[in-house]
């Protein structure tokens, strides 16, 4: 079947779709070989469309026997504490009179989370939003946030898939996982 | 403990838990020794309960107790470690401030495993340039703790050791006319003894009172008495000395010597004057322009090296020479006011023009963001590299790597490729003369020490550029250095032959 996936959105919305489908039109591949190519191409799609990005592979890197769900445990802690910055922004963003100053801490730091674990979209979108904030442009801000807030969502959906691929793939060695 | 740097204890603070994980997990698969925190006052009292402990402090910008330059002061002032800061900022003025406060090395985040395997180098080089001070001075403790059972006065370690940390503590502090002592009274177990901060002024003084007295025949007690410096011990004295004798050692030049002598004794001569505090102005703004690397500051302070040995006046730039390259006492470089800088700042620039030793030609640009064009280098850069021999010392030799955070950006231009080899010796060599006698040891050591601030700078091999002291120089006044890029700028383009006469050591007019 032939898709033309136009948004990211779409993307993720179908990407369970597909996998189903895959699944039940091809249950021969229900396999290692064919989880492992979804799984490549899963991330090969979350890096061409740039919701992540080389960072992300430092941290596969630091995965390894002695840790061995260290990728998941990170991402887990990321989506946790930047749920809370998030929430943390959104109140300063309300509040009045806005605290651009400490609007811009709440940013720096949600900005370094996400670029620790390769979040580009989101890196991106914090950067954009700290030029605002410091421009005290308040509907700049707002408007950049809730794209801030989309690109969390939606990276949290997707990586939570990638996830869980993963661990039904089970111990998996680099080089497979990595190629993409 | 395994084979070094396995196990090296770091003490790593960030109060993002992310970063916490992920920058723990890098710093264990090298195999460091790692105790976490996420909050500044902790990891102060952990470091001060466990003093000696550690061996290096990886530390966040920006926390919410405490701020990260803060911690970084109290770590400077208590413990002596070297500190890595980290952030996510890149600003050149937050860079600027680490180096400013004493960071050996800033890291912009995402941390990358690549940039963590090399810390340890770090702590190599600090305590091997405490050991090189000791020797220098010539003690010959080797341990901190000896060091401070020995209340005598030839001991120099004292004055000198450690110093940069003091200078790191200094804050922008725009005190350049005061001469600075610090005093640091330290009751760690690496307590050492009061520090001296041998500004500029102070160094200035210092060398008007030995030329007085004559060179071979000033003491330090009649040092110290001409300078009449209050808190400044016999000591202090006594070691610096040490130091700028083993300096004109070195630098001494004799073919040139009593022309350019002569040319200093004229002193009239705006031209030299002026580099000198040009010298020690330059670097500054220049500092202030850009993350000048200590080593770039070191080489633009040696900038036309006098060699005198004898009584005659001593230039500033020898000064400033002889601060930036002895080792890691003088931090400070404080602008001697900047009177004509014109003139020398043309001199340094058309000077370092001149001599174009082609195979010396350092592709290395101080300025880096500030360039304009790639072929507009900084001239004055040129007039770096006090060591210069005219050794090609080409690019194998000192490559700095400048993807050093410490330049901003990852992808900074000013990647001093070929480090600073060459075109300051240019001049140097031309004004001087082969200096084939350098003591490339000592550079070695202090460059290595100076390239704390560069990532990787262990591949920097020589470039007697100033030590660490320099890191603290106090970049400020971005608004002199922007007129002074503009005066350097302009004396590019006009021609470089004025200069010449002077640097070539014509009888004074």
């Amino acid at each position: 079947m032939v898709l033309h996936i136009s948004s990211a959105l779409t993307a993720s919305a179908l990407h369970p779709l597909l996998c189903f489908c895959f699944h039940n039109t091809y249950p021969e591949m229900e396999n290692a070989s064919g989880l492992h190519r979804q799984l490549a191409s899963m991330k090969k799609n979350l890096f061409d469309q740039g919701y992540l990005d080389e960072q992300f592979y430092q941290l596969e890197e630091l995965q390894d026997e002695s840790s061995p769900n260290f990728v998941e445990e990170v991402v887990t802690l990321f989506f946790r504490d930047s749920s809370r910055s998030m929430a943390n922004i959104d109140e300063a963003l309300q509040q009045c009179p806005r605290d651009f100053h400490r609007l811009d801490k709440f940013l720096h730091r949600l900005k370094g989370s996400a670029s620790s674990i390769g979040a580009a979209k989101m890196k991106n979108e914090c950067t954009r939003l700290r030029e605002f904030c410091s421009e005290e442009n308040l509907d700049g801000c707002l408007r950049s946030f809730q794209k801030v807030k989309n690109d969390h969502t939606i990276l949290r959906q997707k990586l939570e898939n990638y996830l869980q691929l993963l661990r039904q793939v089970g111990p998996v060695d680099r080089a497979s996982r990595s190629g993409s | 403990m395994t084979e070094f740097p396995a196990g090296l204890r770091v003490l790593l603070v960030d109060d993002d838990p992310t970063c916490l994980k992920i920058l723990d997990r890098m710093l264990r698969k090298c195999l460091y020794d790692v105790t976490t925190c996420s909050r500044a006052a902790v990891a102060l009292s952990i470091l001060r309960e466990k003093k000696g402990w550690f061996d290096l402090v990886l530390s966040d910008v920006y926390m919410p107790d405490m701020d990260g330059f803060k911690l970084l002061e109290h770590i400077g002032l208590e413990m002596d470690l070297p500190v890595i800061m980290m952030s996510a900022d890149d600003h050149k003025d937050v860079v600027m401030k680490g180096v400013t406060h004493g960071a050996c090395d800033y890291i912009i985040k995402p941390v990358r495993m690549e940039s963590l395997k090399n810390i340890w180098q770090h702590v190599v080089r600090k305590k091997r340039n405490e050991l090189k001070e000791l020797e220098n001075s010539g003690s010959v403790e080797e341990d901190d703790k000896h060091k401070r059972s020995l209340d005598d006065g030839d001991n120099a370690s004292s004055g000198c050791v450690g110093n940069w940390k003091n200078a790191k503590r200094k804050k922008e502090g725009k005190d350049e006319e005061e001469e600075e002592m610090v005093e640091e009274h330290d009751d760690s177990s690496n307590s050492k003894k009061p520090r001296v901060v041998w500004s500029v002024d102070l160094h200035q003084q210092f060398v008007t009172a030995v030329n007085q007295l004559g060179v071979d025949k000033a003491v330090p007690k009649k040092i110290l008495e001409l300078m009449n410096v209050a808190g400044l011990t016999r000591e202090n004295v006594a070691s610096h000395l040490q130091k700028y004798r083993l300096y004109l050692r070195r630098v001494s030049v004799p073919q040139h010597h009593s022309r350019f002598d002569a040319h200093f004794a004229s002193a009239q001569e705006v031209t030299y004057n002026s580099i000198g505090s040009v010298s020690g102005y330059d670097f500054q703004a220049l500092a202030a322009s850009t993350q000048l690397l200590p080593q770039n500051i070191a080489a633009l302070h040696s900038g036309p090296r006098s060699a005198t040995n004898t009584g005659m006046g001593v230039s500033a730039i020898d000064q400033i020479g002889f601060l930036s390259s002895a080792g890691s006492c003088y931090p400070r470089v404080s602008s001697k006011g900047a009177t004509p800088q014109t003139g020398s700042v043309k001199a340094l620039s058309n000077s370092s023009n001149l001599k174009g030793m082609d195979n010396h030609v350092p592709n290395f640009d101080i300025i880096g963001e500030h360039r304009e064009n790639k072929t507009q280098d900084w001239k004055l850069q040129n007039v770096n590299l006090p060591y210069q021999s005219g050794q090609n010392l080409g690019h194998g030799q000192s490559t700095i790597d400048c993807r050093s955070s410490l330049m901003g950006n990852q992808d900074s231009t000013s990647t001093a490729k070929n480090g600073f080899n060459g075109n300051a010796g240019t001049v140097t060599k031309n004004i001087i003369s082969t200096r084939s006698d350098i003591d490339m040891e000592k550079r070695e050591c202090i460059v290595q020490h100076k390239t704390n601030l560069v990532e990787n700078c262990n591949r920097v091999n020589y470039d007697g550029i100033t030590d660490l002291s320099y890191q603290d120089i106090l970049f400020e006044d971005n608004i002199i250095t922007n007129e002074l890029m503009n005066v350097v700028r302009k004396q590019q383009q006009e021609g470089i032959g004025q200069v010449d006469n002077e640097f070539n050591f014509n009888p004074p007019v």
